[in-house]
């Protein structure tokens, strides 16, 4: 093979082919020493914070727990290029423990300047910056951010402004929640779910602000504080939540006996079985969940009477409490397919299949007590008559026990096979 | 450590936990009020620490890779040697069935995370029967 004339010595092309290649190689050489050495660079960097890490963070760890100031505790004082490594230190033990130790975190992130340096930036001209910045500030939670904070509720930026919320509520001083609560009262500028969002996870010190400024809400605030109560599980809003069962609005009512349920209280009960005669039925309805989830057996009349409501919705909350009630709330539901409302016995059909407590009965149509062979007997005829046979006709195909499987047959009038001799 | 011219052993610690972090706080703070602390990131090794060092004490994650915080428990429990041994769950899940759950399969008490440290060394040594000082 013969290489074409260009390439042969001596030509100017073959001189800037050559000049060329050694260009492009040098330039390649050259990336993959720079590649390399930065690569090299950033390992050593990243070794040396592990070291300086592992160093400096046992001091840390000793100075959250501890008593004396930071400097007792460093092996050594902490160098210029130290800043993001002590602050990552001290975020971790943030994100673990809580009380006093974030006390002591919070302290040392002022009395190392990290505060004021985050406040400077919370004045920069880049929204990136001041979103940064508000969100470090919560993480810190120092009082001493509260007030560029709240000024940055008002940020132009809502990325800014939202960060600036969430960093009030990590604060949590009352200075620092006010603004929010008043937050919940802007509809136009604040989501109130984002907003509830936050206070509740400030907990109670968020309660103490509502219930200081609850008779001074608008109505739809006062909705969203309720509805965080309920959140929260506030011990301290009870005795306001069951005032509030008596309020003219019945979406207030409602909501009030919903939050009773969820904080739980048993002492509540009487309160909310009075709600059961509320006129409006939303309110009756949520005073049923809210009962059902009440660890009380004083309410089961209340219940019973409740399962024949008028509507619907309350009749089907009411059947799921005496449900959750236990042996005594059974009991109100068996009795119940007694009952003149089709509906009310029908939804007492449906909770005794949930609750598993008609598979029991099924059971003991083999039992060896006659009295409770007969008490099943009978519930089986109640169900029958109300046509609600669909769970005994499966049982009847599937039952693994042959005797109850003809028993049910002769119940449902299905053909029946022999038992087999034994 | 000597008292009275008898060896005794310093008290000892498991810590059971995937997140580093709370492997070193709770090193740090344990053995500086004086006791020996041992680690595990995971629930297998976990089991495997515990055997060896026969703590007076284990604190553990219910969320580990391999065994649950649940599984390391009951398997606590299941072992003759280590079925006295106090256990301390430390762990993120609120609901109240995981908590539950924690003391069915055994567990002395049940702290979430985030925690409080000198609540915790405090319930430890209750449970250890080492009060302070």
């Amino acid at each position: 093979m013969t290489m074409p004339a260009w390439l042969q010595g001596g030509g100017p092309m073959y001189d800037f082919v050559i000049a060329f290649c050694a260009v492009v190689g040098a330039v390649f050489l050259l990336l993959v020493i720079v590649i390399i050495a930065s690569k090299g660079q950033r390992q050593y960097l990243e070794a040396r914070m592990r070291r300086r890490r592992i160093e400096l963070e046992p001091g840390f760890f000793k100075y959250v727990v501890g008593k004396e100031p930071l400097s007792r505790y460093l092996p050594r004082p902490i160098q210029r290029g130290e800043r993001e490594l002590v602050e990552q230190i001290l975020f971790d033990v943030g994100r673990v423990v809580k009380g006093a130790v974030r006390d002591r975190s919070r302290e040392a992130f002022e009395g190392l300047g990290y505060v004021d340096h985050y406040l400077g930036k919370l004045k920069s001209r880049r929204w990136w910056t001041r979103a940064e910045a508000a969100e470090k500030l919560g993480l810190m939670g120092s009082e001493k951010a509260t007030h560029a904070l709240v000024d940055h509720m008002n940020d132009p930026v809502p990325e800014v402004r939202v960060r600036a919320a969430r960093a009030l509520g990590s604060i949590r001083t009352s200075e620092a929640l006010l603004p929010l609560t008043r937050a919940l009262w802007d509809r136009g500028r604040w989501s109130a779910i984002r907003v509830a969002g936050i206070l509740i996870g400030a907990g109670d010190e968020a309660v103490e602000i509502l219930l200081r400024e609850f008779d001074r809400m608008p109505l739809h605030a006062k909705i969203s504080a309720i509805d965080i109560f309920g959140r929260i599980r506030s011990l301290k809003a009870i005795a306001l939540l069951r005032e509030l069962l008596k309020d003219p609005e019945a979406d207030v009512r409602a909501r009030a006996a919903f939050a009773l349920g969820s904080i739980g209280d048993p002492t509540s009960a009487p309160f909310l079985a009075g709600a059961l005669k509320d006129p409006n039925w939303a309110v009756r309805a949520m005073a049923a969940k809210a009962l059902g989830r009440l660890k009380e057996e004083d309410s089961i009349d209340a219940l019973s009477a409740s399962l024949v409501d008028q509507q619907w919705w309350v009749r089907a909350n009411t059947a799921e409490a005496l449900k959750n009630k236990g042996a005594r709330g059974m009991g109100a539901l068996l009795s119940m397919l007694d009952s003149k409302d089709a509906y009310a016995a029908q939804q007492a059909v449906q909770m005794l299949q949930e609750s598993g407590v008609l598979d029991e009965m099924i059971a003991r149509l083999a039992s060896e007590d006659g009295t409770q062979r007969q008490q099943a007997l009978d519930i089986m005829a109640k169900l029958v008559k109300l046509k609600r046979t669909d769970l005994l006709t499966e049982m009847a195909h599937t039952h693994p026990e042959a005797s109850i499987r003809q028993r049910l047959a002769i119940i449902l009038g299905l053909r029946v096979h022999p038992l087999p001799s034994a | 450590m000597t008292e009275g011219g008898t060896q005794v052993r310093q008290h000892r610690i498991v810590v059971a936990d995937d997140d580093p972090i709370v492997i070193k706080f709770l090193s740090a703070v344990f053995q500086d009020e004086g006791f020996e602390v041992r680690w595990a990131e995971d629930g297998e090794k976990a089991l495997k620490v515990i055997a060896e060092a026969k703590p007076d004490l284990v604190i553990l994650d219910l969320v580990m890779p391999y065994h649950d915080g649940f599984e390391v428990c009951q398997r606590i429990r299941a072992s003759a040697e280590t079925a006295h041994v106090p256990v301390i769950i430390l762990s993120m899940k609120e609901k109240e069935a995981d908590a539950l759950r924690a003391f069915e399969v055994g567990a002395d008490d049940y702290i979430r995370k985030p925690f409080n440290a000198m609540e915790l060394v405090a319930r430890a040594r209750k449970l250890m029967g080492t009060p302070r000082g």
